[in-house]
C-alpha cells in the first residue's frame, strides 16, 4: 500500500515538473496565448463553461469549473466572441502578437426580455465540446420549474432530465441510467454530500438560493472524477457578489429563505451567506393534542462562502454548508444531516497551467432516540466522517492539446451505528457496530487532442486505490454466508485494492452545428449504502469494500448524435449507452442491515446490466424555454441467492420516462411555466398466493420485481408575477403560484395487499398515494 | 432492540400516513402453485396440542385455506411416537391426546405423510424437527397506559441468561382468554442490547383500548405467556411479521417469501417450547 502511495505521488510530482517545465517554455515561438476570466458583470462571479469561439478559425474553447480560459493561436488579428446562455455576448477585436490576458465581464440579459439574443455559431457548444451525457442547469433554469410546495429543487429539476428517474413520489432519491441510488456522486464544492433528503426526502439539502450552477455527468465520467458507478452530479456554490452588497428572500407555503451577498473590498473579496428553515412546525404549537404541541418537524440549511482574489494568478475560497432535520415527540427524535467544509486555492502557473488545490471536510450524522419508558429507551447514532485533498491541474499544451491531470485521496471514517440506553433506567447494554476508516486514493491524467479540425481524441487513464484501516472485529464468512471466525485489525491495513480506470472518446464534426460522439469509460465504486428499501432511507449508513465485499466496477459504452438547429435555439441530441456492472450487490431477504455487526454476511453479490436510448430536445427561443426528454432504458440483475439465482429487474428498470418542460414569458411582468412527466411504474413484487399462519396471512411471491406500478403522470404549473418596474425602486419582488400535479392524479406512493377489515378472509389491493393537487403561494424579494 | 425499532417504524409510519389517502385498487395477480402449509406449536402445558396441514390459495381467493385431510401426522420424541389424528369438523387440524405436554430440553420431529400436493400420484413427506428450550424466570409483570396511544402495556422484569443468545416470544392473556391470537400481536424480541442483564420492566405488549377484546378494566386478570424460542423461529415470526406489515417505500424491506423449518418446499413451521407465565390483576389506571 505505502508502495503504491509512493509510487502514486512521485508520478504526479514528476507530471507537475514536466508540465511546470513545459508551461514556462514555449517550444512553438511563433505561437502566442489568449487567456483569462470570464465573469458575470452584474455580481463578478467567474461563468462556467461559457463560450470563447475565434470568429476567423471558426473554433474556440470553453471556460473551466472556475471560469478560466487560455487559447493557443497564432499572431494575427481576430474577432474573439464571449458567450454563455443568457448573457450578451461580446465580441472583441484583438490584435495578437504577444501573450495577453482578457478578463470578460459579461452582462446578463435576463432583465429585459427584448434582448435575448440567439447569436449565431458561437454557441453550439454542445456540438463540439468533448463531453457526452451531460446536462447543467443553472439555478436561474431551476428557479422557473414548478415545484412541490413552491420549494424550488436543483435534484428535483434533475430528475426532469433524460437517463435521471426518481424513485419514489417527491422522493430526492435518483437513479442515473438504471443505477443505484448511492451510485451517484454528490459534490458540493467538492466536498461529498452522503445524504441529500430534508424531510425524507420530499426536499433536498440543497437551497437553489445559494447555488450557481449543477453540472450531472451520467456517463463519460471525466477522468477526475471517480468513485461512483452512475454519476457525478457537481453542484456549486455562488461566489458572493464583487461589486455591491445585494440579498435575496423568500417565504413560502413551508419555508421561509435569505441570502446577503456582497463585498468585502470590491472586485478583491465577497462573501454570501444563505439560510433557509421551514416554518410550518410553528403552527403544532397552537395545537390543542397535546402531542403535537410539544412535537418538532422542520429542517433547516445554512451555507456560507467567502472568497479573495490575490491577484490574477491566485484566488482562495472558503465555503461551508450545514444543514439538519429534526422530528420529534415526546417519545421520540430523529435528527439527521450534512456539514461540508471547503477551502480552494486557485493559481496560475502560467497562462498555460492552471491549478486547484481543494481540502474538503464532510460529515453525516444520524441521530436516534425512542424514550416509550425508560427501561425500553434507546439512542443510536450513525454517521461518516471524510477528509479529502485534491490537486488538478489543466494544462493548455498546445492550441490541439490539453491535459488534465491531478491527485486526489480521501480519508473515511465510518461510525456505522451505536446504541446505548438513553436514560438511566435502560436496560440496554452498549450495541456498537465496529467503527473503522478507510483510505481512497486516485491520480489521474487525461488529455483532449484535436487531432484533425473536425476531430477530436480524449483519453485517459485512472488509477485508484482503496484501503480499510483500523476495524476489530472483521468477520469472514464461508460460501453459505455463515460467519467462520474474525480478526483484529486493529491500527492495520486490510481489504486492499487497486484498478485501472480506462477513460475514451471521440467527437466527430459533420458540420458546424452536428457531431457524433462516442465514450467509454470504466468506474469503481468503493462504497455503498446499507439499504434494502428502493427509495433510500433517512437512516443512511455506508459501508465499504472489505475483505469480504469486492468493489463495485461498470464499464460504459455510450454513443451519440448532437444537431443545433435555428441558429442554435434548438440543441437535439440523441444518446445510446450500456452498462456492464460487475459485483453488484444486493442484500438477502429480510436481512438485517442497520445496527448489525456481521452486516456483511447479510450481502449477496452477482452483476448487472443496463442500456438504453435519450432523446432531448432543448428549446431556448426569443419567449419560449425549455427542453423535451424522453428516455427508453431497461436494467437487470443476477445476484447469487436471490429471486432463485434466476435474472430480475433491477430495483429502478423504468423503460419509459418523458418529461415536457416549458417557460413561457407573457410579458415583461408574468412567465408562465410548466413540466409533464410520464413515466413506467417501477418493478413492483406482488404476491401470487397466500397462506394463512397463526391467523395471518402471509404472502407467497413467485419471484421478484415481476409486476410493476401503475403508470406515472403529472402536470405540475406555475405562474411568476414579477412587480412593476419603477426607476426609484432599487428591489425587485415577484408572487410564484404554482400547483403541483395540477390534474390530481392519483399516483400510487405505496400498493399493499391486506385483509379486508369487514369481510375477514379476504384480501385486496390497495394503494396509497401522497398529493392530490398541492397548490402554493411564494414571495421573493431581490435587492 | 426489535422492540425499539418498531416503535421508531410506528412513529415514521404515523408522519407519513398522516398525509397520504389510501384507497382500493384494482390489480390484477399472477396465479401460483399449490403448496402445502403446516404450521404447529408443541407447547409445555398439559392440553390437546395440533397442527394445521393446509394448502396455499391464490392471494385473492376469499374462502380461507382448504385442509388436508387424510394425512398421516406424527410426532416423536422423548423416545416415544404419537399420532395426532384429524378433528373431525375441521378438515386438516390434526390433534393430539388431550394429556400431551412437550418436555424442556427434549427434541421433538414432527412428520407428514400421505400428502400428495402436486396430484402426480406419489405421497410427499414433510418433517421438522424443534428443540424445547430451558424456561424463563419472570419476577413480575406491571401495566401501564399511554394516553398518547390509548394503550396498555405489559411491562416485564426477568432476568437474561447471559451464556446464551436468547429469543422470546410473548403471547397475553386476559382472563384466560388469548387475546393475542394472531401472528402480527405477538411480540418477540431477541437479548442483544440486554444480554445477561434484568429486562427492568421494558413493555413488551401493546394493546390499544380502541378493540373492545383487548380492553382492560380494573378487576380483569392480565397474564403475560414468555418462552424461550429458538433463533429459527425468531426469524419466522419476524419475516412473517414484515411480510404481512404495511409496506412503505422508504422503510419497508423488498417482500419476500418467508422461510420455515418445514422440509420439501412446505410453508410453515413446527415450534416446541416453553411457556412460563405471570398474572396481575389490573387496578384503575393513574390519570397522567
Amino acid at each position: 500500500m505505502k508502495n503504491l502511495l509512493f509510487s502514486i505521488l512521485l508520478t504526479c510530482s514528476q507530471l507537475i515538473a514536466y508540465a511546470d517545465k513545459y508551461s514556462d517554455i514555449d517550444n512553438d515561438k511563433t505561437r502566442v496565448i489568449l487567456s483569462g476570466y470570464i465573469r458575470n458583470s452584474s455580481n463578478g462571479e467567474e461563468l462556467i463553461g461559457a463560450t470563447i469561439f475565434v470568429n476567423e478559425l471558426k473554433s474556440g474553447t470553453v471556460s473551466n469549473v472556475y471560469g478560466y480560459y487560455s487559447l493557443n493561436l497564432k499572431p494575427g488579428d481576430y474577432n474573439i466572441i464571449y458567450s454563455f446562455m443568457g448573457f450578451k455576448s461580446v465580441t472583441k477585436k484583438i490584435q495578437l502578437n504577444q501573450n495577453q490576458i482578457i478578463n470578460i465581464e459579461l452582462e446578463p440579459t435576463s432583465q429585459t426580455l427584448q434582448e435575448v439574443m440567439i447569436t449565431g455559431e458561437s454557441l453550439n457548444a454542445n456540438v463540439v465540446r468533448t463531453e457526452m451525457s451531460v446536462s447543467k442547469i443553472d439555478s436561474k433554469t431551476i428557479e422557473k420549474i414548478p415545484a412541490l410546495m413552491g420549494e424550488v429543487d436543483v435534484i428535483k429539476a434533475m430528475q426532469l432530465l433524460p437517463g435521471v428517474s426518481s424513485v419514489s413520489e417527491g422522493g430526492s432519491g435518483f437513479s442515473v441510467r438504471g443505477g443505484g441510488i448511492d451510485q451517484n456522486l454528490l459534490i458540493l464544492d467538492e466536498a461529498n454530500v452522503y445524504n441529500v433528503s430534508h424531510l425524507m426526502g420530499f426536499f433536498s439539502v440543497f437551497n437553489n438560493d445559494a447555488l450557481k450552477d449543477l453540472k450531472l455527468y451520467k456517463g463519460d465520467i471525466p477522468a477526475e472524477y471517480g468513485g461512483r458507478l452512475s454519476s457525478v452530479v457537481d453542484i456549486r456554490m455562488k461566489e458572493g457578489n464583487m461589486k455591491k452588497l445585494s440579498g435575496s428572500g423568500g417565504i413560502g407555503s413551508i419555508s421561509g429563505r435569505a441570502v446577503i451577498e456582497g463585498p468585502l473590498w470590491e472586485d478583491r473579496t465577497s462573501f454570501i451567506v444563505a439560510g433557509r428553515r421551514t416554518w410550518a412546525d410553528l403552527f403544532l404549537f397552537f395545537s390543542n393534542d397535546s402531542m403535537l404541541q410539544k412535537s418538532k418537524l422542520f429542517f433547516y440549511d445554512f451555507n456560507a462562502k467567502i472568497n479573495h482574489k490575490i491577484n490574477d494568478n491566485n484566488r482562495i475560497y472558503f465555503s461551508g454548508y450545514f444543514g439538519r432535520d429534526i422530528m420529534s415527540q415526546p417519545f421520540g427524535k430523529i435528527m439527521f444531516g450534512n456539514k461540508t467544509l471547503t477551502a480552494r486555492w486557485n493559481h496560475l502557473f502560467s497562462q498555460k497551467l492552471f491549478s486547484n488545490i481543494a481540502i474538503t471536510y464532510s460529515n453525516y450524522y444520524n441521530y436516534l432516540s425512542s424514550k416509550m419508558s425508560e427501561a425500553n429507551s434507546i439512542i443510536w447514532t450513525s454517521g461518516m466522517n471524510d477528509l479529502s485533498a485534491k490537486f488538478d491541474l489543466g494544462y493548455y499544451a498546445t492550441p490541439n492539446i490539453t491535459l488534465k491531470y491531478g491527485f486526489n485521496g480521501i480519508l473515511h471514517d465510518f461510525q456505522p451505528g451505536y446504541a446505548r440506553g438513553a436514560e438511566a433506567g435502560s436496560i440496554a447494554n452498549d450495541y456498537q457496530v465496529p467503527t473503522k476508516q478507510a483510505i481512497e486514493i486516485a491520480t489521474y491524467v487525461s488529455s483532449e487532442h484535436r487531432v484533425l479540425p473536425v476531430l477530436t481524441l480524449k483519453y485517459g487513464l485512472r488509477v485508484s486505490g482503496f484501503a480499510n484501516y483500523n476495524c476489530k472485529p472483521v468477520y469472514s464468512f464461508n460460501d453459505q454466508y455463515q460467519e467462520i471466525g474474525m480478526k483484529d485489525y486493529s491500527n492495520k491495513f486490510y481489504g486492499t485494492y487497486m484498478h485501472f480506470e480506462p477513460r475514451l472518446g471521440f467527437v466527430y464534426l459533420l458540420s458546424e452545428t452536428s457531431s457524433i460522439k462516442g465514450s467509454y469509460s470504466r468506474n469503481t465504486q468503493y462504497l455503498q449504502l446499507a439499504q434494502n428499501s428502493n427509495a433510500g432511507t433517512p437512516i443512511d449508513v455506508w459501508f465499504s469494500a472489505s475483505n469480504n465485499i469486492k468493489p463495485q466496477l461498470c464499464d460504459q459504452f455510450g454513443l451519440g448524435y448532437f444537431h443545433n438547429f435555428l441558429g442554435n435555439g434548438i440543441e437535439t441530441s440523441i444518446e445510446a449507452f450500456y452498462k456492464d456492472m460487475t459485483n453488484t450487490i444486493d442484500f438477502r431477504d429480510f436481512g438485517q442491515l442497520l445496527l448489525n455487526q456481521k452486516i456483511e454476511g447479510e450481502l449477496r453479490y452477482g452483476s448487472s446490466y443496463s442500456y438504453g436510448v435519450e432523446f432531448m430536445l432543448k428549446y431556448n427561443l426569443d419567449k419560449f424555454s425549455g427542453w423535451i426528454s424522453y428516455t427508453y432504458s431497461r436494467s437487470k440483475r443476477i445476484i447469487d441467492d436471490i429471486n432463485d439465482g434466476k435474472v430480475f429487474l433491477a430495483p429502478y428498470d423504468k423503460p419509459h420516462d418523458i418529461a415536457i418542460v416549458g417557460t413561457y414569458i407573457l410579458s415583461k411582468r408574468v412567465e408562465i411555466s410548466g413540466n409533464w412527466v410520464f413515466s413506467s411504474g417501477l418493478p413492483a413484487t406482488y404476491p401470487a398466493g397466500k397462506a394463512i399462519i397463526a391467523g395471518q396471512t402471509i404472502p407467497i411471491y413467485t419471484g421478484r420485481n415481476q409486476q410493476r406500478m401503475p403508470t406515472y403522470h403529472r402536470l405540475d404549473v406555475s405562474v411568476i408575477l414579477k412587480n412593476k418596474q419603477k426607476t426609484n425602486r432599487n428591489w425587485q419582488g415577484e408572487w410564484n403560484f404554482s400547483l403541483y400535479n395540477a390534474y390530481s392524479r392519483k399516483n400510487a406512493w405505496a400498493i399493499n395487499f391486506v385483509d379486508d377489515e369487514d369481510n375477514p378472509g379476504k384480501t385486496k389491493a390497495v394503494m396509497t398515494y401522497l398529493y392530490p393537487i398541492v397548490p402554493s403561494i411564494s414571495y421573493n424579494l431581490k435587492f | 432492540m426489535k422492540l425499539t425499532n418498531k416503535s421508531l417504524t410506528i412513529y415514521i409510519t404515523l408522519l407519513f400516513l398522516s398525509f397520504s389517502c389510501t384507497e382500493e385498487i384494482d390489480i390484477k395477480l399472477d396465479k401460483c402453485y399449490d403448496r402445502v402449509v403446516i404450521f404447529g406449536e408443541l407447547t409445555t402445558d398439559l392440553k390437546t396440542h395440533y397442527v394445521m396441514v393446509s394448502k396455499s390459495t391464490d392471494y385473492y381467493n376469499p374462502n380461507g385455506m382448504p385442509g388436508i385431510s387424510n394425512a398421516e401426522v406424527t410426532l416423536s420424541g422423548d423416545n416415544n411416537t404419537i399420532e395426532l389424528f384429524e378433528n373431525d369438523s375441521v378438515a386438516g387440524k390434526y390433534e393430539t391426546p388431550g394429556d400431551f405436554a412437550g418436555i424442556v430440553g427434549k427434541s421433538y420431529k414432527l412428520s407428514v405423510k400421505n400428502v400428495d400436493i402436486d396430484n402426480n400420484g406419489l405421497y410427499e413427506i414433510y418433517e421438522a424437527t424443534s428443540e424445547i428450550l430451558p424456561a424463563v424466570v419472570i419476577d413480575s409483570i406491571q401495566l401501564k397506559y399511554w394516553p398518547i396511544f390509548e394503550a396498555v402495556t405489559i411491562k416485564l422484569w426477568g432476568t437474561d441468561n447471559a451464556d446464551t443468545e436468547n429469543f422470546y416470544l410473548m403471547k397475553a392473556r386476559k382472563n384466560g382468554v388469548l387475546i393475542t391470537d394472531t401472528l402480527s400481536e405477538w411480540s418477540i424480541t431477541d437479548d442483544e442490547l440486554f444480554n445477561g442483564r434484568n429486562t427492568s420492566g421494558i413493555d413488551v405488549i401493546l394493546l390499544y383500548q380502541d378493540i373492545e377484546e383487548k380492553v382492560i378494566r380494573p378487576g380483569d386478570i392480565v397474564e403475560l405467556e414468555v418462552s424461550n424460542i429458538s433463533k429459527e423461529y425468531y426469524h419466522f415470526i419476524e419475516e412473517c411479521m414484515i411480510a404481512s406489515d404495511f409496506q412503505i417505500p422508504l422503510f419497508s424491506k423488498t417482500p419476500a417469501n418467508v422461510k420455515g423449518n418445514i422440509s420439501n418446499g412446505a410453508i410453515g413451521f413446527f415450534a416446541a417450547y416453553n411457556i412460563s407465565r405471570k398474572s396481575i390483576v389490573a387496578t384503575p389506571f393513574k390519570q397522567q
